[in-house]
C-alpha cells in the first residue's frame, strides 16, 4: 500500500486545483515563502553563527535568541504556511520526488535539534552562555542547524525544478 | 542606443553556454544563489531591524552592524558571482523580462545605500544616529533589499 492516492487526493482537492491553475496565487504563494525564508533562516543563520562563535561573541547566545525569537518564528510560520498551501496544490508531484523527501527529513532534523536544545542545553543557558567558548554541544548544536537548514533550502531549490 | 548587444555578448558568452549545456548546473547555481540570499537579507534584517529598534536593542548599532559586516559581504559575494552566471545563461531572456530592469535598479540603490550611507552610519554611536534617522535608514535599506529579492523572484514569473 502506498500514500499516493493520499497524495493525488490532496492535489486534485478543489483548493489544490485552483493554486495550481491560477495565474497570480501560485507566484504570490512562492513569493511569501521565499520572504519567510529569508527571514526566518537569515535570522537562525545568525543565531548560528553565535552559537559556533563566529559573530557577537561579546554577547550572549541567550540574549540573542530572545531578542530575534519573535521575528525568527514570524517568518518561519510565513514559510510554513506558505510552503502547505504550495504542498496541497502540487502534493502529487512531491510524493514522487526524491528531492521533497529529502527536504521533509532535513526539516525533521532541523525541528528535532531544536527541539533537543530547547529541551536540555537550552535550559541551562544563563548558567554556561557567558563563557568565551561555548559547551561543545552547543556549537555541534549550530552546526547541525546550519547543516539541515541548507540541505532544506537546497532541496527545496532541487524540488521546484523537478530533478532527482 | 540600445544595450541588446551587451546582454548578447553574455548570451553566448563561453559561461552561458556551458550552463545551459548542463542540466543540472543553473539549479545548483540558484541554490547558491539562495544561500548567499539567506546570508545577505538575514544579516542585513538584524541590523535594520535593530536601527527601528524593534531588535537587538540591548547591544549598540555599532557592535551588530560591525560583527554582521562580513556576513553581509560574503553573500554580497555568493550572490553577485552566482548572479552573473545565472545571468549569462539567460541573458536575452533577461533583456525581454519586464521584472529585470526593476531587479537591476533595487540591486544598484541597495549597492550604493549600503556601502555609503548605510555603512556610515551604523559606525556612529547610538546617540549621533538618532531614532529618526535610524527608522528611515533601516526602512530604506529593508525596501531596497526586499526589493530586490521580490523582483527577483518576479522575473521567474513575467
Amino acid at each position: 500500500m502506498t500514500l499516493l492516492p493520499v497524495f493525488e487526493w490532496i492535489q486534485n482537492s478543489a483548493v489544490g486545483t485552483s493554486i495550481r491553475e491560477s495565474l497570480f496565487v501560485f507566484p504570490l504563494i512562492e513569493t511569501v515563502h521565499v520572504v519567510g525564508l529569508a527571514i526566518s533562516v537569515g535570522l537562525i543563520l545568525v543565531t548560528d553563527l553565535r552559537l559556533i562563535g563566529v559573530v557577537l561573541t561579546s554577547d550572549r547566545p541567550s540574549d540573542i535568541m530572545r531578542q530575534l525569537r519573535a521575528w525568527m518564528i514570524g517568518g518561519f510560520v510565513l514559510m510554513f504556511l506558505s510552503g502547505g498551501l504550495l504542498f496541497w496544490s502540487e502534493a502529487a508531484k512531491c510524493y514522487n520526488s526524491t528531492a521533497f523527501r529529502l527536504k521533509m527529513i532535513f526539516l525533521l532534523f532541523c525541528g528535532l535539534n531544536a527541539l533537543l536544545f530547547e529541551t536540555t542545553l537550552g535550559k541551562s543557558i544563563g548558567v554556561w552562555d557567558d563563557r568565551i567558548v561555548l559547551p561543545q554541544r552547543a556549537r555541534w548544536a549550530g552546526w547541525l542547524s546550519l547543516i539541515c537548514w541548507t540541505g532544506v533550502v537546497v532541496c527545496g531549490r532541487w524540488t521546484a525544478y523537478g530533478l532527482n | 542606443m540600445s544595450l541588446l548587444p551587451f546582454f548578447q555578448w553574455w548570451d553566448t558568452s563561453w559561461l552561458g553556454e556551458a550552463i545551459r549545456a548542463s542540466t543540472w548546473a543553473f539549479a545548483l547555481i540558484e541554490c547558491f544563489h539562495l544561500i548567499g540570499m539567506v546570508c545577505l537579507l538575514g544579516s542585513v534584517v538584524v541590523i535594520d531591524l535593530r536601527l527601528l529598534g524593534l531588535g537587538m536593542r540591548h547591544q549598540p548599532v555599532a557592535r551588530v552592524a560591525s560583527a554582521l559586516e562580513p556576513v553581509t559581504l560574503v553573500g554580497l559575494g555568493t550572490m553577485v558571482l552566482s548572479g552573473v552566471m545565472l545571468f549569462s545563461s539567460e541573458a536575452i531572456k533577461c533583456y525581454q523580462n519586464a521584472a529585470f530592469p526593476w531587479k537591476m535598479l533595487f540591486l544598484l540603490l541597495g549597492l550604493i545605500t549600503w556601502f555609503t550611507v548605510h555603512r556610515h552610519i551604523t559606525r556612529l554611536e547610538d546617540d549621533r544616529i538618532g531614532p529618526i534617522r535610524g527608522k528611515l535608514l533601516g526602512s530604506l535599506s529593508l525596501i531596497l533589499w526586499f526589493g530586490v529579492a521580490l523582483a527577483g523572484r518576479a522575473i521567474a514569473f513575467v
